[in-house]
């Protein structure tokens, strides 16, 4: 396989991979953040904030993903 | 030999053709000085403005930042209207939020945080207007950034807590002889988290998101201008949402990461007292110095 081809195949699996798997992470979070939201409501605040915070760092994955596919398109 | 010369000439073309069409690609939104280059390419002045363009949109939020802050605190009155409301409601926010996290210490931490908050929403939030360009879409401007914030929170975390105390916190506070096995483990690996990873995640997320919203608007507006009635329209409309509210949330996580970072690194053995208030540390600290060094114990 020409390495052109290969990638042009393995740049938008691997993001759709990366992607996926850090989906189901912000999937868990937020259904943890909504369950403490829905135990003690008057701490919505703090949770939503330390929520956002851990959804930052658990997309910034993907967004590593995006950028060393972008990084890598020049080759193609 | 032969062989070699000729993938030389095959490759050499290829690549410095691909090289040249990456660099001349657009991938975001044209801005004035890019445009002002495109139609002026041979003056200096426009190559110098295109070349700089990054650094004069971020001197721009600066003196934007500048200009509203001053004119909002210069004549403070008692019922704020107008720009001082504003500026105080998000000065007050912010710092409710700071304090929260920081305790006593966030007083003295907030105006480096809330500086890095406007300044990199503002900067974010550039990549909308027409005709300019946000200067976090490049790895650059986000890394000086980073490397700025990793530089002030070592520093605070040396000035602190003492130069030993940081160097023990560094080798993972070791408690027993398992600790002390650790230290050649622990020290490395802090150094590396802290010094490298720290400030090349922070700006490699930011950069990465804002990057790709700017591509987005691009193809958005592409989409727009192909189709027909210009009815992709919509997606430009939809894109700009999504950019402004992605932009303040890249901002404030940026901000609240730096102050998580700053949080762990600062000293806090003082559990005693549990006010979220700042300032009542003090008068506490000097108690017991007093009575131990005071004279009257001696009689």
């Amino acid at each position: 396989m020409e390495p052109n081809t290969a990638l042009a195949f393995s740049l938008p699996i691997g993001l759709a991979i990366a992607a996926h798997g850090s989906s189901l992470g912000l999937g868990n979070a937020v259904a943890a953040a909504m369950d403490a939201t829905a135990r003690q409501p008057e701490a919505s605040k703090t949770i939503l904030v330390n929520m956002m915070a851990g959804c930052a760092l658990i997309e910034a994955c993907t967004l590593y993903a995006l950028v060393f596919g972008f990084s890598l398109m020049g080759k193609i | 030999m032969d062989e070699h010369t000729a993938a030389n000439a095959a490759t050499h073309p290829a690549a410095h053709a691909a090289a040249h069409g990456a660099e001349h690609a657009p991938h975001e939104l044209p801005n004035i000085f890019g445009l002002l280059h495109k139609v002026f390419p041979e003056s200096p002045l426009t190559q110098f403005l295109h070349q700089w363009e990054t650094v004069i949109f971020t001197l721009l939020a600066a003196a934007i930042i500048t200009l509203i802050f001053g004119v909002a605190g210069k004549r403070r009155e008692m019922i704020p209207s107008g720009l001082q409301n504003f500026c105080e409601a998000l000065t007050e926010g912010l710092s409710g939020l700071v304090t929260g996290l920081l305790g006593h210490h966030g007083p003295k931490h907030f105006p480096f945080l809330a500086t890095i908050f406007v300044y990199l929403l503002l900067m974010n939030w550039t990549g909308i207007v027409p005709f300019m360009k946000s200067p976090t879409s490049m790895w650059s401007t986000t890394l000086a950034i980073g490397l700025t914030t990793m530089i002030y929170v070592q520093y605070h975390g040396i000035k602190e807590q003492g130069f030993v105390r940081y160097v023990k916190h560094m080798a993972g506070n070791p408690q027993n002889m398992i600790g002390l096995f650790l230290i050649p483990l622990m020290l490395p690996i802090n150094f590396i988290l802290e010094l490298l990873a720290m400030p090349f995640s922070l700006s490699l997320r930011l950069f990465a998101n804002v990057s790709s919203e700017d591509r987005l608007l691009f193809n958005f507006a592409g989409i727009g201008l192909n189709s027909p009635f210009y009815i992709g329209f919509v997606f430009q409309l939809f894109g700009n949402m999504l950019a402004i509210l992605f932009s303040v949330i890249q901002a404030f996580v940026f901000m609240l990461l730096t102050t998580v970072y700053l949080s762990l690194i600062l000293p806090h053995d003082d559990h005693h007292e549990e006010t979220p208030e700042g300032g009542e540390g003090e008068p506490l600290a000097p108690g017991p110095l007093n009575i131990s060094t005071n004279p009257k114990g001696v009689h």
